[in-house]
C-alpha cells in the first residue's frame, strides 16, 4: 500500500525506515529532515521538521532499538538527531553518500562519496577506523599511474590525494596528501567548489623522490601551481622542497629522471629543468618553436627529448645544447619514447618510430592510440580504443607488425599504464579501475576483515583460481563442488564477500547446464 | 572527524645565521669607548709587551692610548704639518712617525722627546716601521724610495729604489729579519732584501695596495687594494692563493690576531670583517658609523680598536681576553653520592638509565585564523589578519584560502570608510611586491568592481586608492624600462653573436 503524507516542500534525497517502529524518515536536498511518526495511520501520522544540513542530505539511518536518527550531509557532516540538542561530528571526509546502522547498535557505518568507509562508534563518537579498498572520485579527472615496487601501485585517489595500493593482496596502503588541503563544501551548493587538483606525478628512476605538479583554476582567479618534491622511503612520502608558480602558464607535461632529475614543459614557452637533493631550478631552455609539449629522458640519461609543435629537439644534460632537431609532422605529440638509437612519438591518431643514427622516418602507423608504454629491451605497449573497449598491442621498436595482441584488456579507455619489474603491467582506465597484466597468477586474496580466515579462503580460494595469464579479472571456474559455493555465499554474511563482480561470473556459469 | 589542516604559510628562503664558536668569540668584544680625534685617524700600531699601549696617529699628532683606562695616555704633537704611520716598538718603549715635511722622528715613550731625526728623504714620509732587529728602521716616502735607517746613530744605511709610484705600506718579517714587504700605489707587493738591497720579489696586485701584511713565518704575504684581499705564497716565487672580494669599497687597513690565525680587514664602506686564514672565509662582520681607515687588536686579544674618517677611535673591550676561541666542556656524567650530584640543578639532563616520565604532549592550539577558518567565520578571519601586524606571508595565505573558499566576494562587501582602510594600506605596501602580485592583483579587482562606483564619497579612502594608484603606475613604468633593456641587451648580444 502506498501512503503518502507531508513532505518538505522540496525535492527528496532519501528516506530511512525503523526496523521496529512505524516511524520514517526523509531527507531533501535543501538539507531539511523530517521524520514522521505513525505514518501507517491515517490521520494520526505527526511530522516533524529538523534543518541543519546546509547542503542535501546524502545518507540517513535509524538507530535499531531506540529514536535516534542519523543523517549524513553533503558537507560532510554526521549529524545525530535526538529530543535533545543533536550531535555532530563535522570533516568526515568527503561527502557523505549513505549510512548504514547494524543491529548491534554501537556502530554507525559512514559511507563518503570517495569510496571509503567510516566505522563510527557511537560511544566515543569519533571515528572508530576506515575501511578502503581503490579510493575513487565522483567526477572525472586525469589520473596517472606509477609502480613503486613490484606490488605496490600509486595512483590517483580523493580529490588532491595520492593512494597506494598493494597490487598482490589487493589491498588499499595508505594515502600521500599531496596538497594538504581542506576540502570544505562551498556556501552555493549549486556551485562546486574548484580544489586543488594533482595535475602530474612521476617517481624519478632510481625511486628516491617522488615530483607532484598542482594547480587550481577556477576560471576566475590567477590559477595557482606548485611543483612539490618528495623524498620517498618505504611507502612513505616526505615533503621536501615546494616551489611555488614554477612557471607562468600551464605546466603540459612533467617527467623524471634516473637521478634527482626533474623536467617541466609549459605554454610560456620554456623547459625548466629542475636538479634535487637541495631542489632547485637548475637551467631553463628556450627554443624558438615556442611551448613543449612532451619531453623525455634517454634510459641512459644522457639526453633530453623535447617534442615542440612540429620539431623534436635533443639536448644533451651535460652541457644542455641541442644535438639534434627533428622535425614532426603538426599534429601534437602526445608522448614521446626513446629507445636505443629510435625515437618514438605517439599523438591521438599515430604512432611513429624515427631512427636517430640517419635521422629519417622508421615506420609509421595511424590508429586510434591512447596509451603507450615503455617496457624494457626496447618493446613498447599500445593501447589502442575500439569503441568502449581497449586492445594492447605489444611490439618492438624496430618493426611495425606486432609482436602480440591481447584483446579487450580494459573497458574504457586507458589513461595511465605503468610496468613493474617482473614484467608485468598494472593499467588505470577512465572509469579509475586498475587491471593487472602478468604472466603468472596472483596468490589468492587473503581478506583482512575475516573473523574466520580458513572458512572464507576455502570458500572462496577455488572460486578465484586464475587459469590463463591474460586478465584477472575474468576468472575461469574451475571446481566441481559449484552449488556448494553458490550457497556458501549465501550463507556467509555480506562483509566477508569479496567484490561481487570477480565471483559473479563464476556463480553464474554454475548455473548453466554442464558442458 | 579529521582535524582541520592548518594553513600551510610558506616559508621564506632564509640565510642561517649559525652561531659558531668564532662569532661567539667576537661577539664578546663589547663596547668600550669611543674617542674623537681632531682628524681622521691613518695608522694605529699596538706594542707586544704589558702594558699593551698603542699609538693613533691622526693629523698631526701621535697619541699614545693605555689600555686600562681607554684613553690618551701621553700625546706627541711635535709635527709641523701632518704626522704618518706612527709606530711603537715592540717594547713599548720607543715610537718612530714620519712626516709631510719629510722627515723621520724618533721619540720616547715615557718622556715624548724626539731622541732622533732623520732626513733624507724627499717627499712626505709615509711609512715607518721598526725591524726586527730593532736596530734599524724602516721608512717608505712618496718619492719612491725604501730607506733604511741605523737606530743607535740615525744614519741612512741603504736606499732601496724599485718601486715606481708612492709606497704607503710596509711590513716586517718576524721569522727573516733581513726580509722586508712593502706595498706601493705601483700595483705591485715587493719582497726586499736588506743584506743586498735589492727586491727579491715581486707580484702584480691589480689594484693600489694600501696595506700590507706578512704571516710570522714569512712565508705568506697579504696584500689589500681596491676591493679586494690577496693571499701570495712567498715560497712558490709569488703564486696567488686565494682572493677575498668581500667588501664593497676599497679595504683600507689588514691586520692580525694575537694568535695570527685570524685575518681582520677595515674597509671604506664602513665594514670591518674577520677572516679564518685556513678556509678565507668571513667569520664575523662589524659595521661602523663611518669609512673605517685602520684597525688592530691589542697584543693580548683584550682590545679591538677601529679608527674612522671621522676621527673616532672606536674601542671594544674584550672582558675575558685569551685568543682561543672558547670549547665546549663535554657533559660528564654525574654519579650520585657526589656533592655535584646533590648540586645538580633542575635543567640537568637525565642520565642514561634514569626513568624519564613524559608529559602528555600539549595539543597545539590553532592560530587565530585557523580557529576562524574552522568555524566558517571569514570575515573575521580576514578582519584578524589585516589589523595585527603580522608577516605579509601569513596575510596572503590566508587571503588565498578565503579564494579557495570562494568567500572573498562575501568578505569585501559591505564595507566602510573605516574597515576599508586596513586592506588598502596593505595593498600599497605590498601589491608590486612579486611573490604576493597575484593573489593580492585578483583582491584589487574584486574590491574596484565593488567600490569603484562609489568612489569620491570619503577623502581618506580616496587618497588611499590614489597613492595605490601612484604606486601601480611607478612599478608599469620600472617594469617597461627593464623590458627596454633587455631588448636592448638581447639586441646587443644578438650582433656580437654571443648566446
Amino acid at each position: 500500500a502506498v501512503v503518502s503524507t507531508q513532505s518538505t516542500g522540496a525535492q527528496l534525497a532519501t528516506a530511512a525506515l525503523h526496523s521496529a517502529r512505524n516511524t520514517a524518515a526523509v531527507g531533501d536536498v535543501d538539507g531539511k529532515l523530517c521524520i514522521i511518526e505513525d505514518w501507517n495511520v491515517k490521520g494520526k501520522d505527526t511530522a516533524t521538521v529538523r534543518h541543519w544540513h546546509a547542503h542535501q542530505i546524502g545518507g540517513m539511518a535509524f538507530a535499531p532499538r531506540s529514536d535516534v536518527v542519523f543523517t549524513g550531509g553533503q558537507e560532510s557532516v554526521l549529524v545525530k538527531w535526538h529530543d535533545a540538542e543533536p550531535q555532530f561530528l563535522p570533516r568526515i571526509g568527503t561527502g557523505i553518500r549513505e549510512l548504514l546502522c547494524p543491529e548491534s547498535g554501537d556502530i554507525v557505518a559512514v559511507v563518503t562519496e570517495d569510496s571509503l568507509i567510516h566505522v563510527v562508534s557511537l560511544n566515543t563518537w569519533t571515528i572508530k577506523f576506515k575501511i578502503s579498498n581503490v579510493l575513487r572520485r565522483a567526477d572525472e579527472v586525469r589520473p596517472g599511474l606509477l609502480a613503486i615496487d613490484t606490488d605496490t601501485a600509486l595512483f590517483n585517489g580523493s580529490v588532491g590525494h595520492l593512494q597506494l595500493f598493494d597490487v598482490k593482496k589487493r589491498r588499499h596502503m595508505g594515502i600521500v596528501d599531496v596538497t594538504q588541503q581542506n576540502t570544505t563544501s562551498g556556501h552555493d551548493r549549486n556551485k562546486k567548489l574548484a580544489y586543488v587538483e594533482i595535475s602530474y606525478f612521476k617517481l624519478t628512476g632510481d625511486g628516491n623522490w617522488l615530483v607532484t605538479g598542482e594547480r587550481r583554476d577556477d576560471g576566475f582567479i590567477t590559477p595557482e601551481s606548485r611543483l612539490k618534491f618528495w623524498e620517498h622511503q618505504d611507502h612513505s612520502f616526505s615533503l621536501v622542497t615546494s616551489i611555488e608558480s614554477p612557471h607562468t602558464k600551464i605546466i603540459t607535461s612533467l617527467t623524471a629522471g634516473h637521478t634527482a632529475t626533474a623536467v617541466t614543459t609549459s605554454n610560456d614557452k620554456s623547459v625548466k629543468v629542475w636538479e634535487g637533493p637541495n631542489w632547485g631550478l637548475s637551467q631553463a631552455l628556450q627554443h624558438r618553436h615556442g611551448a613543449a609539449f612532451s619531453s623525455v629522458f634517454s634510459p641512459d640519461g644522457t639526453i633530453l627529448g623535447v617534442a615542440f609543435k612540429g620539431l623534436v629537439a635533443l639536448y644533451s644534460t651535460e652541457n644542455w645544447e641541442i644535438k639534434a632537431e627533428i622535425p614532426q609532422p603538426v599534429n601534437r605529440a602526445d608522448q614521446i619514447f626513446l629507445a636505443g638509437y629510435h625515437l618514438l612519438t605517439s599523438s591521438h591518431n599515430s604512432i611513429s618510430v624515427w631512427d636517430l643514427t640517419s635521422l629519417t622516418l622508421r615506420w609509421e602507423v595511424t590508429s586510434d592510440v591512447t596509451h603507450v608504454l615503455q617496457l624494457k629491451e626496447g618493446r613498447f605497449v599500445a593501447f589502442v580504443s575500439r569503441g568502449s573497449m581497449t586492445d594492447a598491442y605489444v611490439f618492438a621498436v624496430d618493426s611495425s607488425a606486432p609482436l602480440a595482441l591481447h584483446k579487450f584488456v580494459c573497458p574504457g579507455i586507458v589513461v595511465g599504464a605503468c610496468n613493474t619489474d617482473d614484467d608485468g603491467i598494472y593499467i588505470l582506465n577512465s572509469e579509475q579501475e586498475l587491471y593487472t597484466l602478468s604472466h603468472s597468477p596472483p596468490p589468492p586474496i587473503a581478506l583482512t576483515l575475516a573473523e574466520d580466515p580458513e572458512q572464507t579462503a576455502s570458500v572462496f580460494s577455488e572460486l578465484l583460481k586464475i587459469s590463463s595469464p591474460v586478465l584477472d579479472r575474468s576468472v575461469q571456474f574451475k571446481s566441481e563442488t559449484s552449488a556448494a559455493n553458490a550457497a556458501a555465499i549465501l550463507d556467509v554474511s555480506c562483509s566477508h564477500l569479496p567484490q561481487l563482480s570477480d565471483v559473479c561470473s563464476s556463480i553464474l556459469l554454475d548455473f548453466l547446464p554442464s558442458k | 572527524m579529521a582535524d582541520l589542516k592548518k594553513l600551510q604559510v610558506p616559508e621564506q628562503i632564509r640565510v642561517a645565521s649559525k652561531a659558531t664558536p668564532e662569532t661567539r668569540y667576537w661577539k664578546k668584544f663589547r663596547f668600550a669607548a669611543a674617542v674623537k680625534e681632531f682628524s681622521a685617524v691613518t695608522h694605529l700600531s699596538f706594542s707586544s709587551a704589558a702594558p699593551y699601549s698603542y699609538a693613533v696617529t691622526s693629523g698631526s699628532k701621535v697619541m699614545v692610548y693605555s689600555v686600562r683606562d681607554n684613553a690618551v695616555q701621553q700625546s706627541i704633537s711635535r709635527f709641523k704639518k701632518s704626522a704618518y704611520s706612527g709606530t711603537i716598538r715592540k717594547d713599548g718603549k720607543l715610537l718612530v712617525a714620519g712626516s709631510e715635511d719629510n722627515l723621520i722622528q724618533v721619540f720616547e715613550v715615557g718622556t715624548r722627546s724626539i731622541l732622533r731625526q732623520m732626513t733624507g728623504h724627499a717627499r712626505p714620509v709615509r711609512v715607518t716601521r721598526f725591524d726586527e732587529t730593532d736596530t734599524h728602521i724602516m721608512s717608505g716616502s712618496d718619492d719612491k724610495t725604501l730607506r733604511c735607517w741605523d737606530l743607535p746613530t740615525g744614519e741612512e744605511i741603504l736606499c732601496m729604489k724599485g718601486h715606481e709610484d708612492y709606497i704607503r705600506c710596509a711590513a716586517t718579517v718576524p721569522a727573516q729579519p733581513d726580509t722586508w714587504a712593502t706595498g706601493s700605489y705601483d700595483h705591485t707587493v715587493k719582497l726586499w732584501d736588506k743584506r743586498s738591497g735589492e727586491c727579491t720579489l715581486s707580484v702584480d696586485h691589480g689594484a693600489p695596495v694600501e696595506s700590507l701584511v706578512m704571516l710570522p713565518s714569512g712565508g705568506i704575504a697579504i696584500s689589500a687594494g681596491g676591493n679586494k684581499i690577496k693571499v701570495w705564497d712567498v715560497h712558490r716565487a709569488g703564486g696567488l692563493l686565494a682572493t677575498l672580494a668581500n667588501h664593497q669599497k676599497t679595504v683600507t687597513c689588514l691586520a692580525l690576531d694575537h694568535t695570527n690565525t685570524r685575518l681582520i680587514s677595515s674597509s671604506l664602506d664602513h665594514q670591518v670583517k674577520m677572516y679564518d686564514l685556513s678556509s678565507y672565509k668571513v667569520t664575523y662582520s662589524l659595521k661602523y658609523s663611518a669609512p673605517v681607515l685602520t684597525v688592530g687588536t691589542t697584543a693580548n686579544n683584550s682590545r679591538l680598536v677601529a679608527g674612522c674618517s671621522d676621527g673616532i677611535v672606536n674601542i671594544r673591550e674584550n672582558p675575558t681576553p685569551s685568543s682561543v676561541a672558547p670549547v665546549k666542556r663535554p657533559i660528564t656524567a654525574i654519579v650520585p653520592g657526589t656533592f655535584a650530584y646533590f648540586a645538580r640543578g633542575k635543567n640537568a639532563l637525565p642520565t642514561a638509565g634514569a626513568g624519564v616520565t613524559e608529559k602528555p604532549s600539549k595539543r597545539k592550539k590553532l592560530a587565530p585564523y585557523d580557529q576562524h577558518l574552522k568555524k566558517f567565520q571569514y570575515t573575521e578571519a580576514f578582519d584578524y589578519v589585516m589589523k595585527s601586524r603580522n608577516n605579509p606571508e601569513v596575510v596572503v595565505t590566508v587571503l588565498r584560502e578565503l579564494f579557495r573558499r570562494d568567500a572573498m566576494k562575501r568578505v569585501l562587501s559591505g564595507r566602510n570608510e573605516q574597515t576599508l582602510q586596513p586592506i588598502l594600506k596593505f595593498l600599497i605596501g605590498n601589491l608590486t611586491n612579486p611573490r604576493y602580485c597575484s593573489t593580492l592583483v585578483d583582491v584589487t579587482h574584486i574590491l574596484s568592481d565593488l567600490y569603484a562606483p562609489i568612489l569620491g564619497l570619503s577623502p581618506t579612502i580616496d587618497k588611499l586608492v590614489e597613492k595605490l594608484n601612484q604606486r601601480l603606475k611607478l612599478e608599469l613604468r620600472v617594469q617597461e624600462n627593464y623590458m627596454k633593456l633587455q631588448g636592448a641587451m638581447e639586441c646587443f648580444f644578438a650582433a656580437t653573436g654571443l648566446s
